[in-house]
């Protein structure tokens, strides 16, 4: 960069931070005490967390820290269930967001439908949404009660084999992938239903009497629109599904045999069990980076389309 | 990860020791409620001065126990939640208030948030008494959250009445810790019904026992013959295991020249894999493979509902049964040892439950009062009658447990029992665990699953100081 360069953005840097602060103080100050709040209660954790990760700390007593440097993340490197817990997080993000998105923009084009009774049907769409997730696991837990759970009941009823699907193998996974999709479906339903309100429908008219269908009217219209509502739900479930913790923790434990272990399910049991505060602070600073990366990654690609 | 264990006077044998309740399961969170009661003071009939007993104090638990600066809260944190023990708590906290001239802030929480709750903030002060479990005592101890109470405790006018197994199992380098206020042992419960229409008697040898498991699953529709606890988080999983265990080798880990050793061979651990193994063999299986993963609600509410004719179970079983037709299956059960390996003999594991005092709390003195309020004969004696429990009467020889002719074989189980060594289970849980999952769900076999378990076991005594 010139020195030119470089004088023309001083300058410029100090013209908009003369208007800020003449103009914005009031914002500022209202800004300014959640701000301090936020960092006292996300930021230091999370740079605690950092420094923990690079000692050996018991959850018995925290004040005594051995330094270890980087051994907690060379034994993440050879950490077996790592590779499953970090496995199962990645399919249950993807897999989960992917279909919530789908499932969440079809919905969301039926409730736009004119028909009677919509708003009951999206008072009803919303109740899966706002059920706790502790009250949603132990339901779904009781309905899969394999002697009295209604799922079983209903298997049975047509001749179909029943089991405890949330202590099977092989169906526990996508039991706890099904339990999220289906709590944060509405969710994504409500938010394309507003966005999909506020497209103006001249636009819709002008390309049908250009002779577009209705598969090019939704490529060309409806899915830009939505472009900037879709980054957001994308990284905002992306880093709440990376984290999540509820369902598996309360539905399946992580097992059976770490078929449902997910990285927050992992860090609870490194930390709380076998009392490696240290070695879960460094498999949370993993978690932390992979989010980092997937966030700027996304916002800049998204930023430039 | 350092692991600590402490030297001290206990094997595993005998005498007591405990895990976590049956009544909380670890999957169970609860909100602290809160109950209080107004004694304030010391305007009770005069508050427990040096070498005085504190009036009114029928339980004799200040006895000459020097109290601290009278009037303030002291803080009790419990993990005997639910209505059903509000009659007891009606009880203890106006005696405990009495006997320690302050007002007893009576919460409940479930014992695994008591645990974390208790490790993370204990240092504050808060709780000045707590209830606890066998597994967290030592956790405590390498926390430096609780001290010796020795001295104390033995002014108490009833210290004399605790059973001396009882006392043995909380104590550690010759220190005591805590006193205890239950004790139970997990035996066998059975359908007589359901036996005497087979003609099977009640199963002595893990062989017999699977061979009546599965004629009843084949004969009987409806119903497996038994079941076992198998989620991954469950504690019960892990006590139902070590009690087998206990029956092939009489400790886990033992002290030898100052350091820990694990005593079974992984032959033997894998002789108990192989137990679990047989569980779901067969074409008419012991039990529901359906069922693996599955909690202690679906054992112990399973049983009543007429799914299964015989468990690994507790005394709590019958005073926790409250399901439509429970009564009916009650009339028609029974108790005895609990099965064995034919080269093993009988055991189980042993779970007593105590309460301790906060070695952080400015009212350590009066947090022991409370404590002596709790275990008193008269308040086990209240806890027996109004909640129904008898398993409090393990740990006092002045109290008798009022078990009818069928349950009474839970005080003879109770005495076969051996106790936890004082070391930090939780890594050893955890794999206990990770390996019953492998064997249950066939990822491994028995044998491997000893080995990995001996492997990884020995490892952790390492840590063990």
């Amino acid at each position: 960069m010139s020195l030119s360069q470089f004088s023309a953005r001083y300058r410029r840097f100090r013209t908009v931070l003369k208007e800020i602060s003449s103009e914005t103080v009031f914002a500022w100050s209202l800004v300014i005490p959640a701000t301090l709040i936020t960092t006292a209660i996300i930021i230091y954790p999370i740079l605690k967390a950092i420094y923990m990760s690079f000692f050996n700390v018991s959850f018995i007593d925290p004040t005594d820290m051995a330094w270890v440097g980087l051994e907690n993340y060379r034994t993440i490197l050879s950490d077996p269930t790592f590779r499953v817990a970090l496995r199962n997080t990645i399919i249950l993000t993807v897999s989960t967001v992917s279909l919530q998105y789908i499932l969440g923009l079809g919905l969301a084009m039926l409730l736009k439908q004119p028909l009677p009774g919509m708003k009951w049907v999206r008072t009803g769409v919303l109740l899966a949404w706002v059920t706790p997730l502790v009250v949603l696991v132990i339901l779904a837990d009781w309905a899969n009660h394999p002697q009295y759970g209604i799922i079983n009941i209903a298997l049975s009823s047509i001749g179909l084999p029943t089991n405890y699907w949330l202590g099977s193998k092989t169906w526990a996974f996508p039991m706890v992938i099904f339990l999220h999709i289906w709590t944060a479906t509405p969710f994504f339903a409500v938010v394309f239903l507003s966005a999909l309100q506020s497209i103006p429908k001249n636009l819709y008219e002008a390309v049908e009497m250009d002779g577009a269908n209705i598969l090019q009217a939704f490529r060309y219209i409806t899915l830009p629109h939505l472009s900037y509502i879709s980054m957001i739900l994308v990284v905002m479930y992306t880093i709440n599904w990376f984290n999540s913790f509820t369902i598996v923790f309360l539905g399946t434990g992580g097992g059976p045999v770490n078929s449902t272990e997910v990285l927050a399910t992992y860090v609870y049991q490194e930390a709380f069990q076998t009392q490696a505060l240290g070695y879960a602070a460094s498999v949370g600073t993993v978690m932390l980076v992979l989010l980092l990366i997937f966030t700027i990654i996304y916002v800049v690609v998204e930023g430039r389309e | 990860m350092t692991t600590l264990a402490i030297s001290g006077c206990l094997s595993d044998n005998g005498g007591g020791g405990a895990d976590t309740t049956e009544e909380d399961t670890t999957t169970r969170t609860q909100e602290p409620t809160t109950e209080t009661t107004g004694s304030t003071n010391g305007g009770t009939a005069g508050s427990p001065t040096n070498n005085e007993t504190a009036g009114g104090d029928t339980s004799g638990a200040a006895g000459s126990i020097p109290t601290d600066t009278p009037g303030g809260q002291l803080t009790v944190w419990s993990g005997l939640s639910g209505g059903t023990f509000e009659p007891w708590v009606d009880w203890y906290v106006p005696a405990a208030s009495e006997a320690t001239g302050r007002e007893v802030n009576y919460q409940t929480q479930a014992y695994p948030d008591l645990r974390q709750n208790f490790i993370v903030g204990g240092r504050e002060g808060e709780p000045d008494l707590l209830d606890g479990v066998f597994g967290h005592l030592v956790e405590y101890l390498q926390g430096d959250l609780i001290q010796p109470i020795t001295e104390q405790a033995e002014k108490l006018e009833h210290f004399d009445g605790y059973a001396e197994s009882a006392i043995d199992s909380l104590s550690i380098g010759g220190e005591l810790y805590a006193l205890p206020y239950l004790g139970n042992g997990r035996g066998l419960v059975y359908r007589t019904d359901i036996l005497e229409k087979y003609d099977i008697e009640p199963p002595e040898t893990w062989q017999a026992y699977l061979e009546a498991a599965r004629t009843i699953t084949a004969e009987e529709s409806g119903m497996y013959g038994t079941h076992y606890t198998t989620h991954p988080q469950t504690t019960r999983g892990f006590q139902e295991w070590i009690s087998h265990l206990y029956q092939l080798e009489e400790n886990f880990y033992v002290q030898e020249d100052g350091s820990w050793i694990v005593q079974p061979s992984a032959d033997q651990f894998a002789r108990v894999f192989e137990f679990y193994n047989q569980l779901f063999a067969g074409d008419n299986p012991a039990m529901n493979p359906a069922e693996r993963g599955t909690t202690s609600d679906v054992h112990d509410n399973g049983y009543f509902r007429g799914d299964y004719a015989m468990l690994p179970n507790g005394p709590w079983i019958r005073e926790g049964a409250d399901i439509e037709g429970a009564d009916d299956v009650v009339e028609d059960s029974a108790v005895t040892h609990l099965h064995h390996p034919s080269e093993g003999e009988r055991g189980t594991y042993l779970e007593i439950k105590f309460v301790l005092p906060n070695s952080h709390s400015d009212a350590f003195n009066d947090a022991i009062i409370a404590a002596g309020v709790w275990t008193s004969p008269e308040s086990l004696r209240t806890f027996k009658s109004e909640v129904n429990r008898q398993q409090v009467a393990m740990v006092r020889t002045d109290v008798e447990a009022d078990y009818n002719e069928r349950w009474q074989p839970f005080v003879e189980i109770f005495e076969s029992g051996t106790a936890l060594a004082p070391v930090n289970w939780g890594a050893t849980q955890n794999e206990i665990r990770t390996q019953m999952q492998n064997v249950i769900y066939n990822e491994s076999d028995p044998a491997q699953a000893g080995q990995a378990l001996h492997d990884r076991v020995t490892d952790l005594t390492q840590d063990f100081e």
